[in-house]
Order: structure tokens, then C-alpha cells, then sequence
């Protein structure tokens, strides 16, 4: 069965995934909204860049987070300046690697879902004289509410399926920095295979829930069913 | 009433007798011994301890890039000195816990004929001809070999070191299949999925595993390879952790060393 540094473990992968989700979808709608609606050219170039962590290895990542953590590096020095703490091989590590590495996962659907909404709409909005912010809560938000989920449900989920940036940037700490998919690891590797299957059958299911979850939801949007009645 | 609980629990604080969690890093062979003291040390300190494992080159090098360890039990002696030198460690807190001996895990079916476990032990020109045997039964059956990987694990370091003893490195290196640390290349020979490895007698001594029951082992003769001195440090990060000072305190006594010896290693 589970013993209770797995049960840590999985607190600890829910929790990461869920901060990491949030902090996305702080970063990730302006982005996407950004991304949208912007005609700049260097559009291309960010989208790229938003796209990077889908098609490089994590090591890659991890490997430079993890130059970048140092407490001798400059952000290492200054998040010890500013919070106390050494960012190398802590939580606070993972929070900011998960954020780069499941931000595709975010932005992306939340920007075709903004693309595809009728610029008019806004429009009219505009000349009856909503605000932007008006227009993002009124408009937007209710249009996009599935896009919203998919978002943070392909963020939580990727997060919770990450294992290479945190095995290079996290230490394998037990309770601080051991998520689910290390844990694992470690019982694999230990010949742990009893615990190994609760860890693996769980997330097996755990991840097939969530992924049904989102294609249940995830159907085209029409405007008529969001503003309920005319069809 | 309750400004004297304050004072008592102020002077446990300030002494140091508090309760404290440490972390100690320690090399992946050194896992279930580690479980076993940890379990006897909480049992008579007031303190609580937790183990980070991986290949002594692992560790070394997330404390070179600031993992907040409070001490290192590493694979050799070559990390502890290096983290010393760098000032990462404490001076002088540097000891050898255990030596290490290193044997070769493989399957009864390469296992040659002539070379029956008695047999083995018997006679040393026997015994390195049935170490050559096995290892060309692998090639026979078109398996491979695994080892720790030598620029990270100590224990790899010695079966190359082995290799290079029976003038078989340079033959076998293409038949080698690297494991990140002992650990995980003992895994690759529990699972079958290679037909031998040199890993650590302390794994197969594990009472618990019954996945090595189609394995057989020989003990590596301790001549061929240099002795595996495992060595605890006192880690800058944990200087002041009362946790991992009275841990390494209790890695001394004979009660820890009886623990350690159990498991399959030699204490001094």
C-alpha cells in the first residue's frame, strides 16, 4: 500500500500542479490574449518561443534552470536577497520550471479560442462604450469558459506527468521536492514494485479521468449555447 | 504555569535538543542500511531524519549547485574530500563509515558448468577463470553487462576497475550497459533485462527482496579493485543541524556499526 512519504508525494504533485495552473492562467491569458490580437511581427518569434518547451528534451531546460538556481548565480543570489531562502532544489524551483515547461499547454488553447471569437462583438461592445476590462469579463470570459478549462486542465495535467525538469532541478527530497512521477522512479529503481504499482496504476487512472474530463467538455464553442436560447 | 513550559521549551531550543529534521544525501548502495538506521537512530533521538538518494556524483553535484543536504554518506571518499576542499563541507568532520565490497549478480543461466558456488571460492586461479567464463557467456548469448556508470558511481569505478584487472575492458565495453548508480543497475539484473552486473553486495543482502531469485552472486575478491571507502561528511548547509550532527555521531557507535556490518559491508 501507500506509505506515508507517498501520500507526501502525491499532496506535494497536487499541490505543485495546482500553484503552477494557477500562476499560468495569471501569465497565460494576457499572453494568449496578447498573441491574439496582436499584428506585430514578431509574432511568429513568441509564439515560437511559447511553443519551445513542447519539442525540446526537458534536460535542456533543466539544465539551464538549473545554472540559473545556482546560489551563486544572480537570480540565485537575489532570490536569497529577497526571500531568505536558496532557490536551488526547493519548491519555489519546480513552481517556476513547471510554469515554463507546461506553459504551451495553457496559452495554446487559450489563444485559438481568442482568435476564433467575432472581432464585431467586440466591437459593438466598444461602441456602446464597455471598457477592455468590461469587454474581457463580459465577452471573453463567458465565450471562452471552455477553452478556459481545457487550459488549466492540460496545465494541472502536464505538471502532474512532469519528470525531467524536476528530477534535474528538484533533488528528489522526500516531502519538499519528491513529486508522484520521482517517487516512482525511485521505487522502480529500489525494486519497490508493490508501491510502484499504486504509484503508476494511480496516476494511470488519475491522468485517463482528467483527459475524458476535458474531451467531455471540450467541444466546439457556438455562440448561441454560451448566450443560451437562439439557435 | 505556562511561562515555565516556555522557558524548558526555550532551552531545548537553544540547546539544540529540540527535535530537528535533517537531510542526509546518501549514495543509492547505502539505501537500506540508511532505512534501518534511521529507524534506530529516530528510535532513541528526539530528531527526524530523511534520506535523499542517488549516485554519489549526483549528490556531490547538487550540493555544488546548493541542495539544501545537511550531510553526505557517500559512495567514496573522493566527493566528501572534493566538497571539503570547495569549503562546502566541514573540515575535519570527514570519517569512513562503511567499505563497500562489490559483486557480480547474474542469471543461473550463464552461469559456466564447472564453476558450482563451492567451487568458486575455492581456489583463486579457478575463481578468475570462472569470472572470465561468465563474462563470455554474456557475449555468447548476446546479452550485456551492466555497471554503475564510472564517472558518477564509486561502484562503477571498481567494475571497471575489475574489467580492467581480468584485461576484459576493452573487450566488454561494447557490451556494457551504464545504470545512473548502483541502484538502478541492479534493476537492470533483477528484471532480466541484462544477464549480469557488478553492483553492491549491500543490495542483494536485503532480506526483503525476493525478486532475485533466479540470481546467483560472487563476491568480487578484493584485490582486483581498489577498496570502496565509503565516507560520511558534516555538509556547510547543515552545520548547525542538530539532526544530522547527532546522526553522524550515532554512525560511530557499534550499535550503528552492527546495523551497517548486516547489511553486507565491512565497518572499522
Amino acid at each position: 500500500m501507500l506509505s506515508p512519504q507517498d501520500l507526501d508525494a502525491i499532496l506535494l504533485t497536487l499541490k505543485l500542479a495546482a500553484v503552477t495552473t494557477g500562476i499560468l492562467l495569471l501569465l497565460g491569458s494576457p499572453l494568449a490574449w496578447w498573441l491574439a490580437n496582436t499584428r506585430t511581427k514578431v509574432k511568429p518569434a513568441i509564439e515560437a518561443i511559447v511553443a519551445l518547451p513542447l519539442v525540446l528534451p526537458p534536460t535542456v531546460l533543466g539544465f539551464y534552470l538549473l545554472l540559473a538556481f545556482a546560489p551563486n548565480s544572480s537570480l540565485g543570489q537575489l532570490w536569497v536577497a529577497v526571500t531568505g531562502d536558496s532557490l536551488a532544489f526547493s519548491f519555489s524551483a519546480l513552481v517556476i520550471g513547471s510554469v515554463l515547461y507546461s506553459l504551451p499547454f495553457v496559452v495554446q488553447p487559450l489563444q485559438a479560442s481568442f482568435e476564433q471569437l467575432p472581432k464585431s462583438l467586440l466591437e459593438a461592445a466598444a461602441t456602446m462604450g464597455a471598457s477592455l476590462k468590461d469587454q474581457f469579463f463580459s465577452i471573453v470570459m463567458p465565450l471562452s469558459k471552455r477553452s478556459f478549462l481545457t487550459a488549466a486542465s492540460l496545465g494541472f495535467a502536464h505538471t502532474v506527468g512532469e519528470f525531467g525538469v524536476v528530477l534535474m532541478i528538484g533533488g528528489n527530497i522526500p516531502g519538499e521536492t519528491q513529486v508522484l512521477s520521482i517517487a516512482l522512479y525511485d521505487k522502480v529503481e529500489n525494486l519497490q514494485y508493490d508501491e510502484a504499482h499504486w504509484l503508476a496504476g494511480g496516476l494511470v487512472i488519475f491522468s485517463l479521468l482528467l483527459l475524458a474530463i476535458i474531451y467531455r467538455f471540450n467541444r466546439p464553442v457556438s455562440i448561441g449555447s454560451v448566450r443560451g436560447g437562439r439557435h | 504555569m505556562p511561562r515555565v513550559f516556555f522557558t524548558v521549551f526555550c532551552c531545548l531550543w537553544a540547546t539544540g535538543s529540540f527535535a530537528a529534521l535533517g537531510t542526509i544525501a546518501t549514495a543509492s548502495n547505502f539505501k537500506w542500511a540508511m532505512s534501518d538506521l534511521i529507524e534506530t537512530f529516530e528510535f532513541s533521538h528526539p530528531h527526524r531524519l530523511r534520506q535523499v538518494n542517488a549516485s554519489s556524483g549526483t549528490l556531490f553535484n547538487q550540493i555544488t549547485f546548493g541542495a539544501p543536504f545537511d550531510a553526505m554518506l557517500s559512495a567514496n571518499s573522493r566527493y566528501p574530500q572534493e566538497l571539503e576542499k570547495r569549503g562546502l563541507a566541514i573540515p575535519g568532520s570527514r570519517f569512513t563509515y562503511a567499505e563497500g565490497k562489490l559483486i557480480l549478480a547474474f542469471s543461473r543461466t550463464i552461469q559456466p558448468v564447472p564453476c558450482s558456488n563451492s567451487e568458486h571460492n575455492r581456489l583463486p586461479e579457478a575463481n578468475q577463470s570462472c569470472f572470465t567464463a561468465v563474462l563470455a557467456n554474456i557475449r555468447q548469448q548476446h546479452s550485456r553487462l551492466a555497471i554503475a556508470n564510472p564517472d558518477i558511481a564509486p561502484y562503477g569505478i571498481a567494475a571497471q576497475q575489475v574489467l580492467q584487472y581480468l584485461s576484459l575492458w576493452e573487450s566488454t565495453k561494447q557490451h556494457l550497459v551504464r545504470g545512473s548508480n548502483v541502484g538502478q543497475t541492479y534493476q537492470f539484473v533483477a528484471t532480466a533485462n541484462v544477464a549480469a552486473g557488478f553492483v553492491a553486495l549491500s543490495q542483494f543482502s536485503f532480506p526483503e527482496h525476493q525478486v532475485h531469485h533466479s540470481l546467483e552472486y560472487w563476491t568480487v575478491p578484493e584485490n582486483w579493485y581498489q577498496p570502496i571507502r565509503q565516507q560520511a561528511i558534516l555538509l556547510q548547509f547543515g552545520q548547525q543541524n542538530p539532526a544530522a550532527l547527532s546522526f553522524l555521531a550515532f554512525l560511530k557507535t557499534d550499535k550503528a556499526k552492527a546495523i551497517i556490518r548486516r547489511h553486507g559491508y565491512t565497518t572499522r
